[in-house]
């Protein structure tokens, strides 16, 4: 049976076709559609929006091919945005092979070389595949001609499709079972299978989705994870088509789920082996590194006796998402919260969103941050996440910041405002080439802490699209960096302090200041907000009072519409943390993030 | 028993004002003769109540009620107080300059009315056409003098402030000439624009600009000085009176009292329960014809809702509330609410002394923010 499997993954730049193409696969392998939905295997509400995947959900397809053999092909799913990497090669080390795919009337984009390269690195067979070859400027042979100069990859067998129409669908289930090793893996040896994902379902408890590499395992069987050396039994095992089928048993080489009543995510860590507790395995899979959070923001509720339905919040969500972390902090700004991490400024975009709307919080989210490092003149040093944390400067060495290198593609007419933006945001110009066909692979090392803010919007607008962009980190570096702090009414809002090279302090704290005016309303007494770096202010705007608010007629017949009004009023009200007498809208705590963009 | 006011609308206009969402309209001679029928049956419904309770301020309210004939407005006033005239009476008629004259109003005083509330708008020809009054400044001015020489000794203007395109100056002109002559009672009314009026249609069309809110606050605090030194007393956020002249009809809104509503769309709270008329003329008429009580709604607010909305209600005064009235009144719901206060006051919101509370006059421009936080 073993030699009858194959499990791959589809991997793209975003907007490529992945989904489309997966949709086709399944369609075509005879899985029906029970609900109608666009893109089978975007299931979050988010992602539909968003357009993109987000969580990488395994389906088992069954395909007769032309040599008149079944085989079952796993399609492990993945995420086509920047930030989830880490999930990407999580679903690749579950396959042996991916299929490439590239927009035909796009070309190679960041993300195709950021995600073929992890492929490579893990040594699977790469079909490429040209999709949306039924548009007009389709150019399959310039398209073959990129993937050979940026990948060297052979692309004579490359096939074309348009996952739209359906074109190609044959083509490619055909090459998956040719060109696709089946797996490899011991049927007789001890069990090793690797955790590559997993959610939590409250009756069954955590759900792993496991590839079995050596062995099999049943239902019933005693099972070890061999990170934590824990011993459960196996409840129920089974395979994804739309949802989950169960089964008695999986075997060498297939992709499925297990359930054995584990009630947290940790004792089950993604990349972690799974053996048997009676017969374990030697040594456990090589997995995959272990990837810590980027970025990090504070999560406040607006109100705060909503402290502990967020902390509940907070815990459901990480139990289908493994990769956020938090731990409670508090501000004298905005009382009781918690300091969570991220894998990106994606990544914590969807989280804000999904607790907002899957958990019904009203969140006030502090601006990101990554990660310094702080080395303290007597010698010791610190991790610190939170700018509100920073030591006072007579005590700091020196500071260092994370780097990443980051790969911008783009066409050669937007080279220029490229290179202006990457000098904007302290980047180091590491390399320059030229592909056929006019564009150009831009590489830069740049601190994280500038892709946090406005980076992305900008390299959109000022490429009008058509960059494309990915990162990798790289190290720690030592920079100038200070702490501007922010003063409201003379009090000190540890919320709003941000951390600023030096060289850009001034021109920053003004503008940051500048926009706090616009976007704090008008109070009924004049608030004036400082910028000040240690005791010198170097930044100062003042908003003037309010001077009406008022109901000029309320007579016996208008009392209970303006009422109403009333509530509205204090509806308001609610999104607005109050520091002190100033009541601070939600917005004014994300004021850094598009500092560079006007004025 | 707690004595009782009377609120009649009578809903017709010469032509509505370019500012006015009130339900208001033109209406042929016979729709105001079956109006006028539906009316007094509604007021014989409410009979029984009218009876036992002490009535004490009528109102004739509108649309424009001066456009009815004397004998009308006499009748329904008859009606409402069946022969039991109190000695404490206030009777109002609102009147719109260009639609009374000496004669009628005499005869007015001497049926019984002994208020008129003129709605003079403004002092300024173009301001009375950008609003779509039907008359101009002198005429506002005769109608004033006209009261005067029948006999009325408590007289309001009506003044709106903050019309687009309207000056500072241009609006102490107008304040100055309504203080020359010397009216008991003056209401001046920030304009609110409000959706589907022509006038809003205007400044979304971009033809006019409304007024910032600093100019508007201007005009309303020089407004606040300039009374004062008239001795005239600010005892209602829009609402300016001598002493002992205060409007007592439009006093028991603002101090949760009773009150009767009769006509269309008209409102009644008493007992705890507001009840709101039929907005449509013709099922209004209907209701009635068939003997039914044309009420579109009713609502009951009890408990904390009721103690929001009387101390938001009374703070809209100079008097404010007195705390222990407040407390005996919603003893269970009381305590929760007086932090709120407190908290108010902590801020300098509210101003507290001997018990009573209190919005400052110079916060009575932004009151909205500070109720809102008693919510």
């Amino acid at each position: 049976m073993q030699d009858k499997i194959r499990n791959f993954c589809i991997i793209a730049h975003i907007d490529h076709g992945k989904s489309t193409l997966a949709d086709r696969l399944l369609e075509a392998t005879g899985v029906k559609l029970r609900i109608q939905m666009e893109q089978v295997l975007d299931q979050m509400d988010l992602e539909r929006e968003k357009g993109i995947t987000i969580k990488a959900h395994p389906v088992r397809l069954e395909y007769r091919a032309k040599d008149g053999q079944t085989y079952i092909l796993n399609l492990i799913d993945t995420p086509g945005h920047v930030d989830f990497t880490y999930e990407v090669s999580r679903a690749l080390a579950a396959c042996e092979g991916a299929l490439l795919v590239v927009d035909g009337t796009q070309g190679v984009e960041a993300q195709t070389l950021a995600n073929a390269y992890l492929a490579m690195d893990l040594n699977l067979d790469l079909i490429p595949i040209i999709n949306k070859i039924d548009l007009p400027n389709a150019d399959p042979e310039k398209t073959k001609r990129e993937i050979e100069e940026t990948l060297l990859l052979d692309t004579s067998d490359a096939i074309l499709t348009s996952a739209k129409e359906g074109v190609g669908t044959e083509e490619v289930l055909e090459a998956i079972v040719k060109r696709i090793r089946p797996p490899r893996g011991d049927p007789e040896a001890p069990l090793r299978a690797l955790i590559f994902d997993s959610h939590y379902d409250p009756y069954k408890g955590v759900i792993a989705y496991v590839r079995i590499v050596d062995g099999k395992v049943r239902v019933g069987d005693k099972i070890m994870m061999m990170g934590i050396d824990q011993a459960f039994e196996v409840m129920e095992l089974g395979y994804f088509k739309l949802g989950m089928v169960p089964k008695e048993e999986l075997q060498t080489g297939e992709v499925g789920y297990l359930a054995a009543n584990i009630k947290s995510l940790s004792e089950t860590k993604v990349g972690d082996t799974i053996t048997s507790a009676l017969n374990p395995a030697f040594s456990p899979l090589p997995g995959f590194r272990h990837l810590k959070p980027m970025v990090f923001c504070g999560l406040y509720p607006t109100r705060n006796e909503d402290f502990p339905a967020l902390r509940e919040a907070l815990q459901k969500l990480s139990l289908n998402d493994a990769s956020i972390v938090y731990e409670p902090e508090s501000s004298p700004a905005l009382g009781f919260g918690f300091r969570c991490g991220f894998l990106g400024l994606l990544h914590m975009e969807i989280v804000q969103e999904r607790l907002e709307r899957e958990y019904e919080q009203e969140l006030v989210a502090t601006a990101p941050s990554v990660v310094y490092r702080v080395f303290l003149r007597d010698g010791s040093s610190l991790e610190i996440d939170n700018p509100a944390k920073f030591p006072s400067p007579e005590h700091v060495d020196h500071i260092e910041e994370p780097f990443v290198r980051a790969i911008i593609m783009v066409p050669q007419e937007f080279v220029g405002p490229m290179m202006e933006l990457a000098q904007n945001k302290r980047g180091i110009f590491k390399n320059m080439e030229y592909m056929e066909g006019g564009r150009v692979i831009l590489t830069y090392e740049l601190p994280l802490a500038e892709i946090l803010l406005d980076f992305y919007d900008q390299l959109k607008s000022r490429s009008r699209g058509y960059a494309s962009f990915d990162y990798e980190f790289l190290e720690y570096r030592k920079t100038d960096l200070v702490k501007l702090d922010i003063m409201v009414n003379g009090k000190q809002v540890d919320a709003l302090c941000y951390i600023l090279p030096q060289e850009k302090a001034y021109e920053h704290a003004r503008k940051i200041v500048s926009r706090l005016r616009k976007t704090i309303p008008r109070q009924l007494f004049e608030v004036v907000i400082q910028g000040a770096i240690g005791s010198r202010v170097i930044a100062r705007e003042t908003i003037k009072p309010l001077r009406k608010n008022v109901l000029a007629k309320c007579y016996g017949g208008d009392v209970t519409r303006k009422m109403k009004l009333l509530e509205k009023q204090k509806e308001g009200k609610k999104r607005m943390k109050r520091v002190g007498n100033v009541e601070i809208p939600q917005e004014a705590f994300f004021s850094m993030l598009k500092i560079d963009t006007e004025e | 028993m707690r004595p009782l006011s009377v609120y009649v609308h009578i809903p017709f206009c010469l032509r509505k004002c370019a500012y006015c969402d009130f339900p208001s309209f033109t209406a042929p001679e016979t729709l105001v003769e079956e109006y006028l029928k539906a009316l007094k049956i509604e007021i014989e419904i409410y009979r029984p109540f009218l009876s036992e309770r002490k009535i004490e301020t009528v109102y004739f309210g509108g649309g424009t009620p001066s456009l009815l004939k004397p004998e009308k407005l006499l009748s329904l006033l008859d009606l409402i107080l069946s022969g039991k005239p109190g000695d404490d009476l206030e009777v109002t008629l609102e009147a719109n300059p260009g639609t009374v004259n000496l004669r009628e109003l005499k005869a007015l005083k001497e049926g019984g009315f002994n208020r008129i509330s003129i709605g003079a708008q403004s002092f300024q020809d173009s301001e009375l056409a950008l609003l779509g009054r039907i008359h101009n400044s002198a005429q506002a001015r005769e109608a004033f003098e006209a009261a005067r020489k029948s006999g009325f000794e408590n007289i309001n203007l009506d003044l709106i402030f903050g019309l687009p395109g309207q000056s500072l100056g241009d609006f102490l002109y107008s304040l100055n000439q309504a203080v020359s002559l010397a009216p008991e009672h003056l209401s001046l009314y920030c304009l609110s624009i409000e959706k589907g009026t022509p006038l809003f249609l205007k400044v979304k069309s971009g033809e006019l600009h409304s007024l910032g809110d600093d100019l508007v606050a201007s005009m309303y605090h020089s407004a606040c000085r300039i009374l004062a030194g008239n001795r005239y007393e600010h005892y209602e956020i829009s609402n300016f009176a001598q002493p002992g002249y205060r409007s007592r009809h439009n006093m028991v809104y603002w101090t949760y009292g009773d009150y009767l509503g009769f006509g269309l769309k008209a409102v009644s709270f008493h007992d705890g329960i507001r009840r709101g008329n039929l907005g449509k003329v013709d099922q209004y008429i209907a209701s009635l014809k068939e003997g039914k009580a044309p009420i579109a709604y009713r609502t009951g607010k009890r408990g904390v809702a009721a103690l929001r909305e009387e101390a938001i209600l009374r703070l809209r005064t100079s008097d404010g509330f007195l705390e222990e009235e407040l407390r005996q009144k919603y003893p269970r719901a009381f305590p929760a609410f007086q932090k709120k206060l407190l908290a108010l006051k902590e801020s300098g919101l509210l101003e507290e002394s001997k018990g009573r509370w209190r919005i400052r006059e110079r916060y009575f421009f932004v009151s909205l923010e500070i109720m809102a936080r008693l919510m």
